[in-house]
């Protein structure tokens, strides 16, 4: 009797180990391409011992370089972005970070307020899928949900996944176990450079009010923030595309003012940060390139140190020593990305839009 | 042992059989799904306009329908005065204006194709099939377009098929039409 339920037991065991490998198989590894959906995924990984916490989509991850932060001021920060982070992503994305540590400074990156509702599933996968499991994913999951989706399938993957089967790359095998480090803290780095030639002006909406969900997350966000005693600072990043409407500004100006908070939008001092978008672009003017994130975190990590306080670490024997191998990292890469434009005038193996060069 | 191999055979089963119709597999591809069916096999303009049903916009001779694959269409319209593109945060494909005389065409990523998003009137050079420009009186929109319309804070919104047709209105002038698709996350 005991042999047999020790058998079952076992059975079931393997059962379970055999689904949790092909539910790992079967997920996308985000490793040649789309490198944003592992973002979220990275951060488990850390020496969690932050100074400044930054959240938000695109426009923190390819915007701010940790590495510069760090070389000119000794802030210690990482970057909990994603592609097309909606707010309350960032607010359970927060509320999971300050599970693990209680940074000084909480920066947001505000474009995000103009989606009052979840977009796309798709992009819902890139934030949700790399969180662990706990109490703030559940609840971004179902803050994030389309109305056509399935709760289930972000606690089992592989309900969603399972017919990656036939589709199944190299890559899905090479990194079933171990993916390799893509980011810099958060920070996605690409050298190459496209200048901007055009900037779309924005086009009339029907209404600018944020919505009230955004609102209701900001809120949220805020009184998080307060009760852990840290400093919340709502910024604008310095892309000059999706268009960034005065009426939002004024909403976040007022916002900031009736909350004691801190905003800037820093499209209103490029001239003073040097950002030239003729050289500090690789995408025409959505994102920074490295030239131009060095710059912008060169003056945000400024106002950080001045501004807010934010301690010096350099002299810290034990920080030190985990962010000489970050910034080894780092170099390696900006050097790999040089060698790669010299050999074959773009990014082979960097970023989506290089993959889409290789096809053409 | 037997119950075991019972288990994964079970599992395998369940993992490749439950999709039935293959679904989309790749996070990257998703985009392919909205209107597969509209731009695969014969490209041309007339086979086009039978499936959208949808609002169009025509100019100097050539239809331009809404979800519809631009390639035919921008080769028809020839070379634009100027072009912009915007990579989308993580999808593969990039969001294109072709900007020519009077409008702008928008188009999005769709696998290997791009997908027009929207027309938009850029002055009063151009009109919409049924003669409608920018500057036309909201007496004129209704009398032409009825009054089947949405509207927001001026802004007068038709829905045909996949399309929509928005005039947006100030002290009952248009101040701006636009073409629209209506595809999840975009025009959004």
């Amino acid at each position: 009797m005991k042999k047999k339920i020790l058998i079952n037991v076992a059975a079931i065991c393997v059962a379970i180990l055999i689904l949790m490998f092909i539910q790992r198989l079967l997920m996308p590894k985000y490793m040649t391409e789309i490198p944003e959906g592992n973002l979220v995924e990275e951060y488990y990984d850390e020496v969690k011992k932050h100074d400044v916490i930054f959240i938000g989509d695109c426009e923190v991850f390819s915007n701010v370089s940790p590495i510069t932060l760090w070389e000119n001021y000794g802030i210690t920060s990482y970057i909990r972005g994603s592609a097309q982070q909606l707010i309350w992503q960032s607010y359970y994305l927060l509320e999971e970070t300050l599970a693990y540590e209680k940074p000084d400074v909480v920066v947001y990156n505000v474009l995000a307020m103009k989606y009052n509702e979840p977009q796309k599933e798709a992009y819902n996968r890139l934030t949700l899928d790399g969180m662990k499991l706990s109490k703030s994913k559940i609840g971004a999951i179902k803050a994030s949900m389309m109305k056509d989706e399935v709760f289930i399938t972000y606690l089992f993957p592989i309900l969603r996944y399972h017919s990656r089967w036939s589709d199944l790359t190299q890559e899905d095998f090479k990194y079933v176990f171990k993916k390799d480090t893509l980011s810099h803290n958060g920070y996605l780095m690409r050298i190459d450079t496209k200048p901007v030639h055009i900037i779309p002006k924005g086009k009339k909406l029907p209404n600018y009010q944020f919505g009230e969900n955004s609102y209701y997350y900001l809120e949220k966000m805020t009184k998080l923030c307060k009760d852990n005693d840290i400093e919340l600072l709502l910024i604008k990043s310095p892309s000059v595309y999706p268009y960034w409407y005065e009426e939002w500004d004024e909403q976040m100006v007022n916002f900031a003012k009736e909350n004691n908070l801190t905003y800037i939008n820093f499209l209103e001092v490029v001239d003073e940060i040097g950002i030239d978008y003729s050289t500090d672009t690789f995408d025409g003017g959505l994102h920074l390139n490295l030239s131009g994130a060095e710059k912008f975190s060169l003056y945000l990590g400024k106002i950080l140190s001045e501004t807010f306080g934010v301690p010096d670490q350099r002299d810290n024997a034990e920080m030190k020593k985990i962010w000489d191998e970050k910034v080894d990292f780092y170099y390696a890469m900006k050097a790999d990305q040089e060698r790669e434009m010299a050999e074959y005038g773009y990014l082979k193996s960097y970023g989506a839009q290089a993959q889409q060069m290789e096809a053409e | 042992m037997k119950k075991i191999l019972f288990l994964i055979l079970v599992m395998m089963l369940v993992i490749t059989g439950c999709g039935g119709q293959k679904q989309e597999s790749n996070i990257s591809n998703q985009n392919n799904e909205t209107k597969e069916n509209n731009t695969s096999g014969d490209n041309s303009d007339s086979s086009q306009k039978e499936q959208t049903q949808g609002f169009e916009f025509e100019y100097h001779g050539v239809t331009i329908p809404m979800n519809v694959d631009a390639a035919p269409i921008l080769e028809q319209l020839g070379e634009s005065m100027d072009y912009f593109e915007a990579p989308s945060c993580a999808f593969q494909g990039l969001d294109k204006i072709f900007y020519y005389s009077g409008f702008e065409l928008s188009t999005y990523p769709q696998g290997d194709k791009d997908i027009v998003s929207s027309v938009n009137f850029l002055d009063d050079t151009v009109t919409t099939k049924e003669g409608l420009y920018l500057g036309a009186s909201l007496e004129e929109v209704l009398d032409v377009y009825g009054n089947d319309y949405t509207e927001e804070n001026g802004f007068y919104t038709y829905t045909q098929g996949d399309s929509k047709l928005t005039f947006v209105v100030e002290n009952d002038v248009v101040e701006s039409i636009t073409y629209s698709a209506v595809v999840e996350g975009v025009n959004e």
